[in-house]
């Protein structure tokens, strides 16, 4: 018995719980601190309360931009789920054509040849330079923003699927082909699950980028609704309350996108497939 | 002060305690790693720590290094307990820790750098150990060119270059393939002895043990003791062939295998 | 790390030394990007584009040469352009370094502190730097103090990011190992924790420069009054000038590519590649 406490037997479950509660109170004690002081100095007058307005403020922008009561009704709601289903739009055509030319260029001689050469001209240019382009071509209305993140996303999925390819164990496909596998069999069964650990990685790394040049390109080129457009128009109104919860809102969603959201599919990919130790 | 008296001192004055451990406890967070090491190791002795893995070996050696602190007991060198590292103790590490930045040369000098020793004077002082583990040639190579044998002579001659009065090895030869590890402890048998100081070694191999030191001390499992202290009474230069060594290596592993099936009947017990 | 997205995929590399391996490389690397002019060109000039919105390439070439108006270098309003945002970015960078190094290394260092500042960091990394323009605009109104002070966050959170991940990643052991030969604090950082960082800085410096580049071209558009390649690229579009627009787009990439390859890759070359390859030839005489 008391060689199982000093081998550190499982704790019991309402010990785990009671420590995951410290960590998430130990972990949140900064912000939480940093919060308190800023509330108690913009009471106090010592800070200039309308650059930096209290954080109670701030929420109730929140509260109320959410409710029927926000300009329009439901306000923030809104431009969440639009600047979501932009991101999302952009992020799904990322995949899908950065998996095709990923796995072209990683599987045959003429792809490299040809997209190489293409993709490192255009990946040096900052993504949202083609904003204004892409206006002229379109018109301010979705396909802007979706092209943005599209733009923004789909050379870290090449790249991360390209790197994928290169990893893979050649045995792989000897293996496949010594069963008689078809080109097509060995695209869905062999080349689409040992790439899809990388996938998911080059789909959380782009998704980061996605949402930056997205909050970008709303600022310069939405006309009603979405985050970016919200804190720019407030902005020109100077109403600061607005631009702050924006830009929390824009910070936790980012943080939620990338690392809870993505992250765990990552996490669970790579513990399932283990590549880790086939690196 | 002292090392000046042990250059002073003859050879019979070996029985002069050099480091003391008395009933030294150790523990990480709740888990006890070490309880009651008691040990006395002689000037000018080398001692090898052997025991099952994970029993702590290391972490006493990190202790008489000075890196961490012992959670109770005693621990002296030269009669003062102590506190911290210091340039009396040097250290080898498994996995060699070379500066990629540094040549070969300046890894090796380094300790007489930072103590403000003139170039010239510091590489005069370095030749001697450069020539000792067969690095001639390569003073001006890069670390990452070298194999993992020539890192490890790097780090060692590193170590003997500044002149400490103990030698500390940690698992010096584990980072090394089979047969790279069995030619460094033939090669670099003239080493010890021409280094002539106090030499502590942790390691897992019983014949690495057998073949370099005066004294193998073994280690308990996880809290670990001293169970066995093994005076290995062969001249040097030692061969591999010699019979009394393979009965020194008998007698050795018996201990040390029955320690490890104690250890794992216990986790099974456990799980 | 995401200095990846700088990274690229590997590019081959042609000039007048090269040996004749070489020169095939660069002539298959360049052949993809002369057909794809060569067929933008085409389309353009047989009709099957239109012009106002997409320009051909030979049209963008020569609205290059009249904006960079060669004939009086002194009034080149490229030139201009290209000199006012170049300042822009470089003075946020050196801005964002000098904070954020010495930062990195104390954050780096202490675990605790770390820790406690993680979450903080994980929230403020992922947020763009752009979306702190509205309050800059609020507070300083259009100009320089609100593009520079978004290319600083831009280029802040990659330095100080590497920074702390160079000095936790140097481990314990090598400070040990100095240490043990009686080291101060001192000799610490002077030969061991800032050489041991600097891969990671070097990589650092180049994602934040990089950051501050691409993050000027939307600070510009949102924020400034008369110069700057962002203000060249956004006021092009109320004349429908795309010929602009694409030069302003061209200079972007070249000049983003130079500062990383021209500066940072001789910063590499100088320190970090030094260690790990040319060993090699000068290692057994």
């Amino acid at each position: 018995m008391s060689a199982a406490d000093l081998a550190g037997a499982k704790p019991l479950s309402g010990e785990r719980a009671g420590a995951l509660l410290r960590n998430i109170i130990t972990r949140s004690g900064v912000i939480v601190t940093l919060l308190m002081l800023w509330e108690v100095a913009a009471r106090l007058g010592w800070i200039n309360t309308f650059l930096f307005p209290a954080p109670s403020n701030i929420a109730a922008t929140i509260w109320t931009q959410s409710g029927p009561d926000g300009s329009p009704p439901y306000a923030m709601p809104m431009h969440v789920l639009r600047s979501m289903i932009r991101l999302l739009a952009g992020i799904a055509l990322a995949v899908v054509i950065g998996t095709v030319l990923g796995v072209l260029i990683g599987m045959t001689r003429w792809a490299r040849m040809l997209f190489q050469p293409l993709i490192s001209i255009f990946m040096p240019v900052p993504t949202l330079a083609w904003t204004p382009v892409l206006l002229l071509l379109t018109g301010i209305d979705d396909r802007t923003t979706i092209i943005v993140v599209f733009i923004a996303a789909v050379f870290e999925v090449i790249y991360t699927i390209v790197a994928g390819i290169e990893m893979m164990n050649v045995k792989l496909f000897w293996v496949a082909r010594s069963m008689g596998a078809s080109r097509l069999q060995i695209f869905f069964r062999v080349i689409i699950p040992a790439i899809f650990p990388y996938l998911i990685t080059g789909m959380r790394l782009g998704t980061g980028y996605a949402w930056r040049a997205l909050i970008a390109a709303e600022m310069l080129a939405a006309s009603s609704f979405g985050l970016g457009f919200m804190i720019y128009d407030a902005s020109e109104y100077m109403s600061t309350n607005v631009i702050y919860a924006g830009i929390i809102l824009i910070a936790v969603l980012g943080y939620l996108l990338e690392n809870v959201l993505i992250g765990r599919l990552e996490a669970a990919t790579t513990e399932k497939w283990g590549i880790q130790s086939e690196r | 002060m002292s090392a000046d008296l042990a250059k002073v001192l003859p050879m019979n004055a070996r029985s002069k305690p050099k480091i003391v451990a008395k009933g030294i406890q150790k523990s990480f967070g709740n888990v006890l790693a070490m309880e009651d090491v008691t040990l006395s190791i002689q000037e000018r002795e080398f001692v090898a720590i052997i025991g099952p893995s994970g029993c702590g070996k290391s972490t006493f050696l990190y202790l008489i290094a000075g890196f961490e602190k012992p959670s109770g007991g005693e621990l002296t060198i030269n009669g003062n307990a102590i506190t911290g590292p210091g340039p009396d103790r040097g250290v080898v590490f498994q996995e060699f820790v070379l500066f990629p930045w540094l040549t070969v040369l300046r890894n090796i000098t380094l300790g007489l750098d930072i103590q403000g020793v003139k170039r010239e004077e510091a590489e005069a002082r370095a030749l001697k150990w450069i020539r000792l583990t067969g690095l001639s040639g390569f003073e001006n190579a890069y670390p990452s060119t070298l194999s993992g044998g020539m890192k490890q002579r790097v780090a060692i001659a590193r170590a003997l270059t500044y002149d400490p009065e103990v030698l500390l090895l940690d698992e010096p030869f584990g980072a090394l393939d089979v047969q790279t590890k069995n030619y460094m402890i033939r090669d670099l048998q003239d080493l010890w002895q021409e280094a002539n100081r106090t030499i502590v070694m942790i390691t897992h191999s019983v014949s690495e043990a057998v073949h370099m030191a005066d004294r193998v001390v073994v280690l308990s499992s996880r809290p670990s003791r001293v169970i066995a202290d093994v005076r290995i009474d062969v001249p040097h230069p030692r061969d591999r062939r010699n019979p009394t060594m393979h009965r020194y290596e008998d007698e050795i592993t018996a201990i040390l295998s029955a320690e490890v099936d104690k250890a794992m009947s216990l986790e099974r017990q456990i799980r | 790390m995401t200095a990846s997205r700088t990274a690229g995929v590997p590019r081959q590399k042609g000039g007048p030394s090269a040996s004749p391996s070489q020169i095939v490389a660069f002539v298959t690397f360049m052949l993809p990007i002369g057909a794809l002019l060569l067929f933008w060109e085409g389309v353009v000039r047989f009709g099957l584009a239109d012009a106002t919105i997409l320009p051909a390439p030979s049209m963008i070439v020569v609205r290059a040469w009249e904006l960079l108006n060669p004939a009086k270098a002194e009034r080149s309003l490229l030139l201009v352009h290209i000199g006012v945002s170049l300042w822009r970015a470089l003075a946020a960078f050196v801005l964002a370094c000098l904070v954020a190094i010495p930062l990195g290394f104390v954050l780096g260092l202490s675990t605790g502190t770390y820790r406690a500042l993680s979450p903080l960091l994980s929230l403020l990394l992922p947020l763009p730097a752009v979306a702190w323009t509205p309050i800059f605009l609020v507070a300083f109104g259009q100009g320089d103090l609100t593009i520079i002070g978004v290319c600083f966050l831009g280029a802040f959170f990659p330095v100080l990011y590497s920074t702390i991940q160079g000095v936790r990643g140097i481990g314990v052991h090598a400070i040990w190992v100095v240490q043990s030969m009686g080291a101060g604090p001192l000799d610490l950082f002077r030969r061991v924790l800032l050489p041991g960082a600097l891969p990671a800085l070097i990589s650092g410096l180049k994602l934040g420069m990089a950051h501050s580049w691409r993050t000027l071209v939307a600070a510009e558009m949102l924020a400034a009054l008369s110069y700057g390649l962002g203000y060249m690229i956004f006021a092009a579009r109320s004349y429908m000038d795309v010929s602009t627009m694409f030069v302003g787009i061209v200079c972007l990439a070249v000049i983003g590519l130079l500062i990383e390859h021209v500066i940072f890759g001789t910063l590499e070359k100088m320190t970090v590649a030094r260690w790990h390859s040319s060993g090699k030839v000068r290692g057994t005489r």
